[in-house]
């Protein structure tokens, strides 16, 4: 049962365009499938107060269905190269696990709907983030100018933007309830981040 | 006196030749991944199956405790009664607890906030880093942050400790009570009744099984490995019937005193020529009687293990979450790489412990004296007289 809201498919791929897995090993089974490497890892390192999670490359097994997995079921699958999952260096990988071939879960059910529906909340907001990391990367410019020119008129409301996003991260990191997490991340954002007020939901 | 040895280096460089006659055993352990470093196997109960002699058996604290089938206190109570034991014997100094994160140093720091009123917390500090944190964040931010000094854990590389008037408190040797759960896992992924399996009448797929995983060592080591430990299992009281208890009895009689002595050579520690220091105020929490017959006696699955990789250390992991409720790191917690506490570069290739805990000779081997000396410990049996290891040698 979803209750944050939060859903995103991660399916319909184009041709070429890879999907990567978080495994987790106690479940035996994916909990996310996402589009993006660096977001695997955010959303790995975000969850890892909770759990180890396990990037795995699904695009190169030989029965990736075209269009790849889906969100809605995706828990149906494990892979084959277990023997590939080193717990003692999980930290420490920058690489995906190749899979192997894609194989049939033997789901042990600890609450699978819960942590889909709280690792759907971290991807949707992984996604915010990223997409506001570009949108910052136009303070270079203000901070040559500054530096430069010796000019500090315009404030941009970058130190209010890092505080928000941070303690975004902290929420993601720490919280428990999904619904909780959903209320003090909107507050967040409405508190410390108000030019970026429009695009809270447009991932949704 | 016990000599200890660093097999890895030996084999690697400077081999004394008669040494490196040995080394298809050593070559077979290491693949098989049943001790992490294979840095010493020191036999502690029954016949003596390892190439060494060893008076260390005799020294007090380091032997097996005598067997009792009706030994019946929970972890919980082995656990509790060692920190009231502690407190009472060793409070005269401050405490300074190394906190990985890990379910080991966990059931210490739970130990300590269950049992301790919160005066007594004044008089003791927390060493951590921030991957400590990273690996038990919730318990930090509400356990250990509001009730404790917190130092950088990087100060216990230094000679800080050394002058620091504390005892310093570890987990050591938690992970002997346990025994191997990954080799556990392994074998429960190909059958998961396995595990439960007779280590005498089932003993062939024991032995494929160990043989399979020692690599280039193969079926010939796994059979003389299998012969010399069930041997060993023979000729001492505790029950040794399951696969599971197979390879619980291996660290625990054989990497024991190595968990117990690898610290005295590590970091400032391994500087000292007199290491009474070192055994007067490092304390291993999980190294008291109560604990290894509690270990001897709960062998059962469930106890120590169950099904999946994060089943691992159930009985420490249950007083835990009886603790602080955390719920994931009850269900998924699973080992991971603690960064080191003690500088591993550092570490001292192999050394000689002398009789009365207090005095250390380091050396390299090929390089001075001491070579001697580690060649009186081997047993003659073992260099090259015996056929068998001839055959494996080559």
């Amino acid at each position: 049962m979803r209750t944050s809201g939060y859903f995103d498919p991660a399916d319909g791929l184009q041709p070429g365009e890879p999907q990567y897995g978080l495994y987790q090993p106690t479940f035996g089974c994916f909990l996310l499938v996402v589009h993006n490497f660096q977001q695997a890892q955010q959303i790995k390192f975000l969850a890892s107060s909770r759990y180890s999670l396990f990037a795995v490359d699904l695009s190169t097994a030989p029965n990736f269905p075209t269009g790849g997995l889906s969100n809605r079921d995706c828990e149906r699958y494990a892979f084959q190269n277990q023997d590939q999952i080193d717990h003692k260096s999980n930290h420490y990988m920058e690489c995906p696990l190749e899979a192997g071939m894609i194989m049939p879960a033997q789901v042990r059910d600890l609450g699978i709907d819960r942590e889909k529906d709280y690792l759907q909340l971290v991807y949707h907001w992984v996604k915010y983030l990223y997409r506001m990391q570009e949108r910052l990367s136009t303070r270079r410019i203000h901070t040559l100018i500054d530096e430069v020119l010796d000019i500090d008129m315009w404030d941009d409301n970058y130190e209010a933007m890092k505080k928000g996003h941070r303690q975004i991260r902290q929420i993601l990191y720490l919280g428990d309830d999904t619904q909780q997490m959903h209320q003090q991340i909107q507050q967040v954002i409405t508190d410390s981040i108000p030019e970026a007020y429009h695009l809270r939901d447009c991932l949704l | 006196m016990i000599a200890y040895f660093d097999f890895r280096e030996i084999y690697d460089t400077r081999a004394p030749s008669s040494v490196h006659e040995l080394s298809w055993i050593y070559r077979g352990f290491e693949n098989l991944h049943i001790v992490d470093w294979v840095s010493g196997l020191y036999n502690r109960a029954g016949t003596n199956i390892m190439p060494f002699v060893f008076p260390g058996l005799d020294i007090s604290g380091l032997a097996v405790p005598v067997f009792d089938p009706d030994f019946d206190q929970s972890w919980q109570q082995v656990t509790d009664q060692r920190c009231a034991t502690l407190r009472r014997d060793r409070f005269d100094r401050s405490w300074v607890v190394a906190w990985s994160g890990g379910i080991d140093s966990t059931v210490i720091v739970s130990a300590i906030l269950r049992n301790l009123p919160p005066a007594d917390l004044e008089n003791i500090t927390i060493a951590c880093n921030k991957f400590s944190i990273w690996e038990n964040p919730r318990f930090y931010s509400t356990h250990i942050a509001p009730n404790f000094k917190v130092i950088d854990s990087s100060l216990l590389r230094s000679s800080w400790i050394l002058h620091a008037d504390s005892y310093l408190i570890n987990g050591e040797p938690a992970d002997r009570l346990f025994g191997q759960h990954p080799m556990i896992i392994d074998m429960a992924r190909q059958d998961p009744d396995w595990p439960g399996r007779c280590v005498r009448r089932d003993a062939d797929d024991l032995i494929d099984f160990m043989a399979h995983k020692s690599g280039t060592a193969g079926s010939q080591w796994a059979t003389w490995f299998y012969e010399r430990i069930m041997e060993n299992i023979d000729s001492q009281p505790v029950p040794i019937e399951t696969y599971r208890d197979f390879l619980w009895w291996i660290p625990f009689n054989l990497c024991w005193i190595d968990n117990k002595i690898r610290g005295a050579r590590k970091g400032p520690w391994g500087q000292l020529r007199d290491v009474s220091a070192y055994f007067d105020r490092v304390i291993d929490w999980f190294d008291s009687d109560d604990y290894q017959l509690w270990s001897m006696v709960n062998n059962a699955a469930g106890e120590k293990y169950g099904q999946t990789i994060s089943d691992n250390k159930l009985a420490a992991k249950r007083y835990i979450y009886e603790f602080d409720r955390e719920p994931y790191y009850y269900k998924f917690k699973t080992k991971t790489a603690s960064i080191d506490l003690v500088d591993p570069t550092s570490t001292v290739p192999w050394s000689v412990l002398f009789q009365d805990f207090t005095t250390t000779r380091f050396c390299h081997p090929g390089k001075n004296d001491l070579d001697a000396p580690m060649h009186d410990h081997l047993d003659p049996t073992f260099l090259g007289s015996n056929g068998e290891i001839d055959n494996q040698k080559s």
